[in-house]
């Protein structure tokens, strides 16, 4: 039983952190049809710029000022650099955003060096939320969950419900007759872009902290997001929070479960013919838990191509 | 095309005078550092490729090898076993007779084979490969080699040095928990580790690998330590692996020890915070070990505008006990002979400030003294710019660290 609530509730907070990292991208994918392979480096300078600013501001200004720059930032990079290349098509867009992360990278290598900074929980934040079979979860870790939830309704609503949410969508779908209708297309797409950059930026802030903030961080975290993406459908909010979730149970499952394919023939009284041949047999399935998003993604992809909640091109 | 008699003269005495100053001055000793400079493994091998070269120009500054100034050229690996063999091919034919290494294991392994090979195909020419860093336990083992040297320790030599204190210490009695990376690394140190529990009678209550850097989330680790019951947990963890694992069991609020080999590599105090405090680190290094070591480190910050860690303390001791065998074989204007310096290596020793290091002739692993740390506010010596450090609470010798020749090395002497 302990091992089953204390692997939901880890599951589900790691879960919504992956989400607030990847809602950024699937919402840029899903609104401009752009693959940006920066997305991570984004993430990566609010984690540094979160850092830098806590140090001589309060935390929650911090909170409010680094997912800001960083929009203005990801509205650069949108205004003066994709929109130069989106004429010649989505190869050049995603080339460009991946150069772009690598000259990231090795920017904020110059400026913070190779090793991890100190960025840390500030003492006033720091105090347990709940207590479960003696275990603590830290109330900042919960914290990022709730953040991460009212960001995904906050975006939904948006989204489905205003003006604003309606224009956007249908400039996605239309933009030549959204823009003979009188509305400024490429302003909405620069807005959706600082958008998506802000909310990069606001999950390395918060996120930095509970990972590790170092220069590989965008490298450690990009893979896993374009894995939440896919599996959740490109472009569809819901599929990356259920995604997320499903990523986050079930890796904090195997990583619980001590079993190896040995053990489970031992069950079926093979026990000694499996557990003295060594190799394969006697692997933990915990040993794979790394493995299990792309084992998700496999899966999603052999029999719903479009992810859970993607919609059919 | 026509030649009048002066050119012809003059062109032969320049073509003369060529001649005579090269069988005057010696060729030099060319070495190369084939190093990742790049990649995730940068994070290792700048620091070695710095301080082996702070080593090799001190030994420059005190008249290099034969006479002549050692020449030394950087390659980058990039972090693969590749790239390393791509650059190897380079540092031959740029003709270094002696390869610096220590970033990775698996770059070690792929170096340590292409010497290996070269030199049986060009025997008179052998290079030396000189591991500055790499620990995985068959380097010296089933790999080993005559041409290849270890300066770094082994997981054996660093967990049989920590268990025996953790006992003493009182805070570990029965039980432990053994976490590492799954990778040649990380099981040679979960080898080590169960091997030394078993030895101690210890129960090792569970036994968990997990991939290289790619953990976001610890707390289910952190979940199985608490059912285990455990004491202490053994970790080998570097890096992320490790200031996340560190992090997750404060945050669950779990009163266990731990014991590691990287708590004082550069941002994991920094980041991992007080939740370090009170635990356990084996190295091969001890800022406090008095006013040798403190010049030493004042003149290290001096050059290199940085602090020493680990990994500078270890290339440059081996790079200087390299120094002392190359002085012991150095004769002026003679060729450069490797198989000389190889044979003066092993009987080479240098005094470290805390310490003798020496060269074991039977599997070129360096024999060095280890010291057993504990993350303390109180330690005389801060590091990575924290109010916290190291206390020593166990000095073992060199002699005592040293662990039995590993039976798998079958080493073939050159005749």
């Amino acid at each position: 039983m302990e091992f089953f609530v204390a692997s939901v509730v880890n599951g589900l907070l790691y879960g919504m952190l992956l989400f607030m990292v990847s809602a950024g991208l699937t919402l840029i994918f899903g609104m401009m049809g752009v693959l940006n392979f920066a997305h991570a480096s984004f993430y990566m300078i609010g984690a540094y710029l979160g850092y830098s600013l806590s140090r001589f501001m309060p935390f929650w200004l911090t909170l409010i000022i680094a997912p800001l720059i960083v929009a203005v930032i990801g509205m650069f990079v949108e205004r003066y650099i994709l929109r130069a290349v989106h004429r010649y098509g989505h190869m050049h867009e995603v080339l460009v955003t991946f150069g772009l992360g690598y000259i990231i990278h090795e920017l904020i290598k110059m400026v913070y060096g190779n090793y991890a900074v100190s960025y840390q929980t500030p003492e006033s934040w720091k105090f347990t939320a709940f207590t479960l079979f003696d275990t603590t979860y830290p109330f900042y870790r919960v914290m990022i969950a709730i953040v991460g939830t009212l960001m995904f309704s906050l975006l939904a609503v948006l989204l489905r419900y205003t003006r604003v949410g309606i224009v956007i969508r249908a400039a996605i779908r239309l933009p030549k007759m959204v823009e003979a209708l009188g509305h400024n297309v490429p302003m909405v797409f620069l807005l959706v872009f600082g958008v998506g950059a802000w909310l990069a930026g606001m999950a390395g802030a918060l996120g930095g902290i509970v990972l590790v903030t170092n220069p590989n961080m965008a490298l450690d975290l990009g893979i896993i997001v374009f894995v939440v993406v896919i599996v959740g459908g490109l472009g569809s909010l819901e599929g990356a929070l259920l995604a997320s979730l499903l990523i986050g149970l079930l890796s904090t499952f195997t990583v619980g479960i001590q079993v190896s394919m040995a053990d489970l023939l031992g069950y079926l009284g093979w026990i000694n013919a499996s557990s003295g041949s060594g190799g394969l047999m006697n692997v933990k399935l915990s040993t794979f838990a790394a493995a299990v998003p792309m084992l998700i993604m496999l899966v999603v992809l052999l029999i719903r191509p479009a992810g859970l909640m993607g919609e059919k091109q | 095309m026509r030649m009048n008699l002066s050119t012809v003269i003059a062109s032969l005495s320049l073509g003369l005078i060529a001649t005579t100053s090269i069988s005057v001055s010696a060729e030099p000793l060319k070495v190369a550092l084939i190093e990742a400079l790049s990649g995730p493994a940068e994070i290792v091998g700048r620091p070695l490729a710095q301080s082996t070269r702070l080593a090799l120009d001190e030994i420059n500054a005190r008249g290099g090898y034969n006479g002549e100034p050692i020449v030394i050229k950087e390659y980058d690996n990039a972090s693969t076993p590749a790239g390393a063999s791509e650059q190897f091919r380079a540092a031959v034919n740029d003709g270094a007779r002696v390869i610096f290494q220590g970033a990775s294991s698996a770059i070690a392994g792929q170096l340590s084979d292409e010497v290996k090979r070269y030199n049986v195909r060009n025997v008179g020419k052998e290079i030396i490969l000189y591991n500055v860093g790499s620990e995985a336990a068959d380097l010296t083992g089933e790999k080993c080699h005559f041409w290849f040297f270890r300066s770094g320790t082994t997981p054996e030599m660093r967990w049989n040095a920590v268990v025996p204190v953790l006992q003493a210490e009182g805070v570990l009695k029965s039980k432990a928990f053994l976490i590492n990376q799954n990778y040649s690394y990380g099981l040679s140190v979960q080898h080590a580790q169960r091997n030394i529990l078993k030895a101690k009678n210890i129960e090792i209550a569970g036994d968990v690998v997990h991939d290289l850097n790619k953990v976001q989330d610890f707390s289910p680790y952190v979940q199985q330590i608490k059912s285990s019951g455990a004491e202490v947990v053994l970790t080998g963890n570097g890096f992320n692996d490790m200031i996340l694992l560190v992090r997750a069991i404060r945050d669950a609020g779990l009163k266990v020890g731990l014991a590691g080999i990287t708590l004082d590599v550069p941002g994991t105090l920094k980041a991992a915070g007080d939740a370090a405090l009170g635990y356990y680190n084996v190295t091969p290094f001890s800022l406090s070990a008095g006013p040798k070591m403190d010049s030493w480190v004042d003149n290290f910050q001096k050059k290199m505008g940085r602090s020493p860690h680990t990994y500078d303390t270890t290339a440059y001791n081996a790079v200087m006990l390299l120094g002392n065998a190359l002085t012991a074989t150095s004769v002026k204007s003679a060729a450069v002979d490797t198989r000389k310096i190889a044979l003066a290596i092993e009987s080479s020793t240098y005094e470290t400030p805390f310490g003798t290091q020496s060269m074991r002739k039977e599997d070129h692993q360096a024999i060095m003294p280890l010291f057993v740390g504990k993350v303390s506010k109180a330690a005389p010596k801060k590091m990575d710019g924290t109010d916290m450090g190291f206390e020593v609470v166990s000095s073992i010798s060199g002699a005592k660290a040293a662990v039995p020749v590993d039976a798998a090395c079958k080493m073939q002497r050159p005749l």
